[in-house]
């Protein structure tokens, strides 16, 4: 018989084993196609695009892309190899030669990728059509969709030649494989054989423990600068961090694991339950024959996580922070009276007037001098100005809370004391007590002490940092002196901050004031900033999330047709089916849970590291990355979720499938 | 001795083959007793004995184990049936491989709830039945045939069940083996009384037995007891009656 014959006849008639080769094939190709497609869609580019910067991250994430589906395919083809060792033995004795074989392999990986592609390109070409939709309708952008084809030829080009490039590395591994193996360990290479597991409790306590400190060296970044990573400095802790966390998941799996599930297989009153007795021997023996690739599942999942929730935080936190940074809708120093007149004017013909509310703040810059200045005192100094208190009355401080629908939280103040604005965060409050003696003009001093700290600012960043609430006497006593004033204006309402129109109507007036600033139009830019890099970053994780799935799914449904006899050995004993099925679902559960907890885990803590290290704290609450990390496990969650059921159902269809159900 | 297992008029036709795989099959077997089941490929022994342990249903006819009727029961009342009642020997062994030889014996009793006292202690006089106490820790792959086979006949009897099917348990075993395991499954047959049907290609194997049924074309042909015969002879018998059945053919 021609080889090409056979390899059709064995892509037919074998559909069930084929299939699932097939299938993962699709789907990994059906994402790529649509990434290709999406890097090169000119029309949606030019939008999204004014720098260039999108299309180098599409080329950054394109390198990893393409690793990715190498590595999956050359990963489903090894799994494949291995499951017909005995096959390949059988024709090998009837007188193939190893060349004769690898034509064969190499033809049904042609059919089944020429297969996979036809089922891709309209698969990946819709999935980018939905991509586009959503992206247009996240940022508002208008399109011309029939500019935009299902199938883009040029990225089906691409990805065709790299469907053959990758065909050719598969050929060469397989090749590699056929010439290295002796017949005897060809036929002998799917027989399973158990042997005693060496249980090293030392090893898996230490692994343990290696685990343990890693995950509070990223916890200590928390305690900032008295923090080991700003002592030690921060690339060695972070490579000691990382080497814990590797050589720890590792050890957990190869040791500390098979010790726990050991000391099941002791405690006599719990192992010989009908579900247990089977399980964890099977779990024992799964972590044996797959311990790397679990570890390599861990690592992956784990890194993909803390980067897709890395790269959430900084989309969400500066968001969340924008209601810090610019508390009213808009807000403007008042520099020419016209201006003002103008701007407000033409808010009356935008929204109404009764559509807007507006207050002006004098502020008072106000040198001082005390033993405990605190770091906010001279941030202005730091960009140029001169170091100062920023001082508003306490009635305005109320009137600015009221135009911005928040309550007034701070305390009530007696003559001389004052309210710090803090820019950071400090929940040890170590600045309350101080005295702070404010010049009001000559030699002249009014000391205030800091009766409480807040964080809620009413004037926003770009117009008052370091602010001071002080009582309307003392404000009156610094008006005396010469100190610097200006005027704030902000402008608030019900849907304001939201408002596209009320930014635009003033947008021409204030053109020329560098301290115009409105919510809308910085969450606008903060949204068009960062959606591209969270699209392609979220494209990216979702891929790795699909390939550390299609590897567990593979792995189960594996040890499923390896199982069957077991299962129907199981069966004469009187499991019945619903024994059979929970031992099944026991076992899948467990193997998906061990790579889904550990990567969610080492992920929390690489987040809160991330957090913790690189990005400003303004809100000063830790659940500040509770979002990002619930968005980042949910995507997980959702696709593992998938991929579990999925399994669930290939390992009863196979398990169950010749008993009748 | 009450009989445990009576069979009635049983007809089974697959669909694949026009002859009926068993044919009108009637037999009894007593409490206590050890039945051969002899016969050439594709006679209906197999069918016979998966349709007697409630694997498959016969088309036709009664099957009594214990006054219950066996093919009326369903699924889950048939796993529940095989779990109290019935062991199972193959000639694969069909240990299950990542379960040491106590946790394979072990595994018939936590179906049915035992204590793990219990479960040891059984799990330890039925190793010591089968000379394989000290084999009790090792998996089934460190193991040989025989001790292998050994093992799967101490998971059948756990559980003192009172019928146990074996399906050529001596095919894939040496002659020194095929004795020890013979012997000790006499040895335990007689000692607790279980009824065995054992069905065998081997006259040596079946020299152990009470009763030797021969099946031909899904029907019953011929059939040979013991009668007190010692060992010896009644092992000439079988294999002058194979020698025969074989001529038949």
């Amino acid at each position: 018989m021609k080889v090409s014959s056979m390899a059709i006849k064995n892509v037919r008639r074998n559909y069930s084993f084929y299939s699932l080769y097939f299938f993962s094939v699709a789907l990994v190709l059906a994402v790529f196609f649509c990434f290709v497609s999406f890097s090169m869609n000119e029309v949606i580019l030019e939008k999204i695009s004014s720098d260039g910067r999108v299309e180098t991250m599409c080329r950054a994430v394109a390198v990893f892309v393409i690793a990715f589906v190498v590595f999956y395919m050359s990963y489903a083809n090894q799994f494949f190899m291995r499951r017909r060792m005995k096959e390949l033995g059988i024709y090998a004795l009837l007188g193939y030669t190893k060349t004769r074989m690898l034509c064969l392999l190499t033809l049904e990986n042609m059919l089944i990728c020429a297969g996979g592609i036809c089922a891709a390109l309209p698969a990946g070409g819709l999935l980018h059509k939905g991509a586009v939709w959503g992206i247009t309708a996240a940022l508002g952008l208008a399109v011309d969709s029939s500019r935009i084809p299902l199938i883009n030829l040029k990225a089906a080009a691409f990805c065709l030649l790299t469907v053959l490039a990758v065909l050719a590395a598969l050929t060469l591994s397989n090749a590699r494989l056929l010439w290295r193996s002796t017949l005897m360990e060809t036929i002998r290479m799917e027989r399973r054989t158990e042997k005693p597991f060496r249980i090293r409790p030392t090893a898996g306590v230490f692994g343990m423990l290696l685990l343990l400190a890693g995950y509070g060296l990223a916890l200590d970044m928390g305690r900032g600068k008295a923090s080991c990573w700003y002592r030690i400095g921060f690339s060695p802790i972070a490579l000691l961090t990382m080497l814990l966390a590797v050589v720890g998941t590792a050890l957990f799996i190869l040791s500390f694991l098979p010790f726990v599930c050991n000391m099941f297989r002791d405690r006599k009153n719990i192992f010989y339950r009908e579900n247990t007795i089977i399980t964890v021997p099977k779990f024992m023996s799964r972590l044996r024959t797959n311990a790397k690739s679990l570890i390599l599942l861990i690592l992956l999942s784990g890194g993909t996580l803390a980067v897709f929730g890395a790269t959430v935080l900084s989309v969400w936190y500066p968001l969340v922070s924008l209601e810090r940074i610019i508390p009213s809708s808009m807000e403007f120093r008042v520099l020419d009276r016209g201006e003002k007149t103008a701007a407000l004017e033409a808010l009356d013909k935008t929204v109404g007037s009764g559509g807007y509310e507006f207050c002006e703040t004098i502020v008072r810059k106000v040198k001082a001098a005390s033993e405990r200045l605190p770091a906010e005192y001279g941030i202005s100094a730091d960009k140029g100005r001169e170091a100062g208190f920023e001082c508003i009355r306490e009635t305005d401080y109320e009137s600015l809370r009221g135009l911005q629908g928040k309550k007034n939280n701070l305390p009530s103040l007696r003559t001389n004391e004052c309210v710090l604005i803090k820019y950071r965060p400090d929940p040890s409050k170590r600045d309350i007590g101080a005295v702070y003696a404010l010049e009001t003009g000559g030699r002249r001093t009014c000391k205030v002490t800091v009766k409480d700290t807040s964080l809620e600012n009413p004037i926003g960043f770009a117009n008052s940092v370091g602010t001071l609430v002080v009582t309307d006497e003392v404000f009156e006593e610094l008006g005396a002196g010469s100190a610097e004033s200006y005027t704030v204006m902000s402008i608030g309402g019900r849907g304001l901050r939201t408002k596209k129109q009320a930014y635009e109507a003033l947008r021409p007036i204030l053109s020329g004031n560098p301290y115009f600033v409105s919510a809308f139009q910085r969450k606008s830019e903060l949204i068009k900033l960062n959606s591209s890099t969270l699209l392609l970053i979220s494209f990216a994780a979702v891929i790795f999330l699909i390939a550390t799935g299609s590897i567990l799914y593979f792995q189960t449904v594996s040890a499923a047709v390896y199982d069957r006899p077991d299962y129907e050995i199981m069966g004469r004993m009187g499991y019945n089916y619903d024994m059979i099925k929970r031992a099944v679902r026991s076992q899948v559960q467990i193997y998906f849970l061990v790579p889904f907890l550990m990567g969610t885990l080492h992920s929390v803590f690489a987040l809160f590291c991330y957090k913790s290290a690189l990005m400003d704290d303004l809100l000063g609450k830790s659940s500040a990355v509770l979002v990002p990390l619930l968005c980042a496990i949910g995507s997980y969650s959702l696709i593992y979720l998938i991929y579990y059921q999925v399994t669930k159902r290939a390992c009863y269809r196979i398990i169950l499938k010749e008993k009748g159900r | 001795m009450h009989t445990v297992l009576k069979v009635k008029d049983v007809t089974k036709t697959y669909k694949r083959q026009g002859n009926p795989a068993l044919n009108r099959v009637s037999f009894e077997a007593k409490e206590g007793e050890f039945l051969g089941i002899m016969g050439a490929s594709g006679s209906g022994k197999t069918t016979l004995l998966n349709v007697l342990s409630t694997i498959d249903r016969p088309d036709r006819g009664e099957i009594f184990i214990h006054n219950i009727n066996v093919p009326k029961l369903n699924h889950a009342q048939a796993a529940d049936f095989r779990k109290r009642n019935l062991g199972f020997i193959f000639q694969e062994y069909f240990l299950l491989d990542s379960l040491t030889v106590r946790e394979n014996i072990a595994v018939p009793l936590t179906l049915l709830h035992w204590t793990a006292e219990e479960i040891e202690r059984e799990t330890e006089a039925l190793a010591e039945a089968f000379e394989i106490s000290s084999q009790l820790e090792k998996y089934p792959s460190e193991l040989s045939g025989g001790q292998c086979q050994r093992a799967a006949a101490a998971r059948a009897m756990v559980k003192r069940p009172p019928l146990i099917f074996a399906d050529e348990p001596t095919g894939a075993l040496d002659s020194g083996s095929s004795r020890d395991l013979m012997t000790a499954l006499a040895n335990v047959n007689q000692r607790s009384g279980t009824t065995i049907l054992m069905v065998t290609h081997d006259p040596y194997a079946a020299s152990y037995t009470d009763r030797i049924l021969y099946f031909k074309d899904g029907c019953i042909h011929a059939a040979l007891e013991r009668n007190g015969q010692e060992w010896g002879d009644f092992y000439e018998c079988i294999l002058r009656e194979t020698a025969r059945q074989d001529k038949k053919r």
